[in-house]
């Protein structure tokens, strides 16, 4: 009978071991090996989706891709780890040693050597029949201007896991856009890994990413960044930036600063130059601000050009004296003369008439202190103390552009108005985006309000020409050209006081003033050879429009 | 007449079943060893999409502004300095624009 027991406990621990395994491959191990079944039998591969285009106005490319690969090593099927790590290694512009330890890592089937490596490059590398060398095709983006419009358009960079991304500009603003959608195709494959076309195939496309068409017209832009650069280093200026806007519709033209970077080798610059000067840095606008006080006080009907105030002196405003800017006063100045003369006793006295309560609404209406909502990631505001916090003082420092700070961006936006007729725009830099199936997205101008009436912009333009045309600037503006515009040069706040020395030289205005084509605003930030606006960014301007001029073919009136 | 028709085509139909049977197998067979067409298909089209991707970027680095500015320059052209317009009034249009 024990026999029988024995055999019977054997069988027992028979059944219990073949139940144990059992529960090994079919519960423990079951999910690793349907993955492993399905590997062998199974085709996956990815499709990736191609990132969008980005166009000027006339369609030709500003940022497209260029056929790329990733160069990578399977070491087990390497035959001499040291030659190939000394052939490979100069060609990808890699450490030797580095790559040598890379491959040689214990238990390292696949390797990634480099990702985004040219055609010229990997053709070379073919050349080599290397074995365990192998190339994955993807694309990078490829830049046929070089850098230009690069604070702009941003750059592509990595997420954490590897994946393009855009940062900065519109390749951050629009990266979801930008980046589509990758396809994949999943079959059966044969032995040699080759698909079985008798199975059912998923096959999804790629859908690749949208083009943006933009408002940039790269004629203008190239005119602006090689202008720019020159006025740059002429005046011995740390920085400069010029933004050009369509003020009837919002679209930017042109929008440049100096020094910039280089989109393709982004990490060999400067962190700081990554950011848009033009949406980002805040800077106070100096004289250029009293065209809007002007425009303001005219609106409301307290002035008018032929308002006469006594300028006799300096104007006391509590404990402070405000004086004009170079001491000089004219006596019965009309405001045509105080915006010619760029008066700050002239602008305390407009202020003045204006009232507390409605320069802040003007300043509120122009969008000071305020997004403009511009398609650019980097868009930054300098925030405007509360209503409730403006003393006199800064009322009165304000009517003639200090201790406010604005962007570029927001001034041209705020000048636009005048020269459209009194519309505050949205501004933006993408016209039309393209999908990948073809559909056409339209992005109209878009009015945010009426700030100002037709009749106050008629008399602001006839201001403003006569203070291109009589001001500190006048030797310099095209001949035969009507340009309306106003000078500034603001002092440049440092620990809590104003830094004599280094100044913002700006010039804002806008041509042909009966029919305005384009708003510009040129800043000059620290210029050495003479800190005055009418001396550098006036100049810079005038140059840059007579180029237009000629661009767009407008002759200068007999 | 009718009945020997049907009982023809009730021996037939094995026949023709068993042809149908060999057709398929022959087809699927065939499709299975195209795997290999297929997949050369596949890399043909992706490796003219990476040439169509290599001119696109020709074109457009030989009609990119920089190039043409530095072509223009290496044949003579430079960049005008002074510029004339010249302004013709009606009166006075070259004879050939007179349609009267």
């Amino acid at each position: 009978m024990w026999r029988v027991n024995v055999l019977f406990f054997l069988i027992l621990c028979a059944f219990t071991l073949i139940i144990v395994r059992l529960f090994y491959w079919q519960i423990l191990s079951g999910d690793a090996l349907r993955q492993q079944a399905y590997d062998q039998y199974n085709l996956e591969l990815t499709l990736p989706a191609q990132r969008g285009q980005i166009k000027f106005s006339d369609n030709a490319p500003l940022v497209m891709n260029e056929p790329s690969y990733l160069v990578y090593a399977q070491p087990k099927e390497i035959n001499s780890k040291e030659q190939f790590s000394r052939l490979i290694a100069p060609i990808l512009s890699l450490d030797e040693q580095s790559v040598f330890s890379d491959i040689s890592a214990e238990g390292r089937v696949w390797v990634p050597l480099a990702k985004k490596v040219d055609s010229a490059a990997v053709d070379t590398l073919q050349q080599l029949h290397e074995l365990g060398l192998g190339f994955e095709p993807m694309s990078k983006r490829y830049y046929p201007e070089a850098s230009m419009a690069a604070q702009l358009t941003g750059f592509v960079g990595s997420d954490q896991y590897g994946n393009d991304k855009g940062y900065f500009g519109l390749e951050g603003f629009y990266d979801r856009e930008l980046r589509g959608k990758d396809g994949y195709i999943q079959a059966e494959k044969d032995v040699n890994g080759a698909p079985i076309p008798i199975e059912g195939e998923t096959r999804i496309e790629a859908e690749n990413g949208s083009t943006l068409t933009l408002s940039i017209d790269r004629t203008i832009q190239r005119i602006v960044e090689s202008r720019l650069s020159d006025g740059v280093a002429a005046y011995g200026a740390k920085s400069g930036s010029v933004v050009i806007m369509d003020p009837s519709t919002g679209g930017i033209l042109a929008m440049a600063s100096y020094p910039s970077y280089d989109p393709l080798n982004y990490d060999a610059f400067d962190k700081s130059l990554y950011v848009n000067p033009v949406v980002a840095d805040a800077y106070e606008p100096g004289s250029t601000f009293k065209v809007l006080v002007m425009s303001a006080a005219i609106n409301e009907h307290v002035v008018t050009p032929e308002t006469i105030m006594d300028e006799n002196g300096p104007v006391q405003v509590g404990p402070y004296l405000i004086r004009t800017w170079n001491n000089q006063y004219h006596g019965p100045q009309t405001m045509t003369q105080i915006i010619q003369n760029s008066s700050n006793v002239g602008m305390v006295f407009v202020e003045n008439k204006l009232g507390r309560d409605k320069m802040l609404q003007y300043i509120h209406s122009f969008g000071i202190g305020a997004l403009t909502n511009i398609d650019l990631q980097d868009e930054a505001t300098p925030l405007l103390r509360s209503d409730s916090d403006w003393k006199d003082i800064d009322l009165a420092t304000a009517s003639f552009g200090q201790g406010i700070a604005v962007t570029p961006l927001q001034m041209v936006r705020a000048v636009s108005v005048i020269a459209n007729g009194g519309w505050l725009m949205e501004p933006h830099v993408v016209q039309s985006i393209i999908d990948s199936r073809g559909r056409m997205i339209d992005i109209p101008p878009k009015r945010i309000r009426q700030v100002v009436s037709k009749e106050t912009t008629d008399f602001m333009k006839a201001i403003m020409i006569n203070a291109v045309d009589n001001g500190e600037a006048k030797f310099a503006k095209p001949k035969g050209y009507t340009i309306a515009g106003k000078t500034g040069t603001a002092q440049i706040p440092v620990a809590g006081h104003y830094d004599a020395t280094k100044t913002i030289a700006s010039f804002i205005g806008f041509a042909p003033a009966d029919h305005p084509l384009f708003v510009m605003l040129v800043t000059i930030n620290q210029p050495t050879s003479s800190q005055w606006g009418s001396e550098t960014a006036a100049p810079l301007f005038f140059t840059i429009a007579h180029d237009i001029f000629m661009y767009k073919g407008i002759p200068p009136q007999p | 007449m009718n009945s020997r028709f049907v009982i023809i085509c009730i021996k037939i139909i094995p026949v023709v079943i068993a042809v149908f049977a060999i057709i398929e197998i022959f087809c699927i067979n065939e499709l299975a060893g195209s795997g290999k067409v297929v997949e050369s298909v596949d890399n043909s089209i992706a490796s003219l999409r990476q040439e169509n991707d290599l001119l696109d970027q020709q074109v457009a680095s030989a009609s990119s502004l920089m190039t043409i500015a530095s072509k223009s320059q290496l044949v003579g052209f430079i960049v005008p300095n002074k510029s004339q317009y010249l302004t013709v009034t009606s009166d006075e249009l070259p004879v050939a624009l007179h349609t009267q």
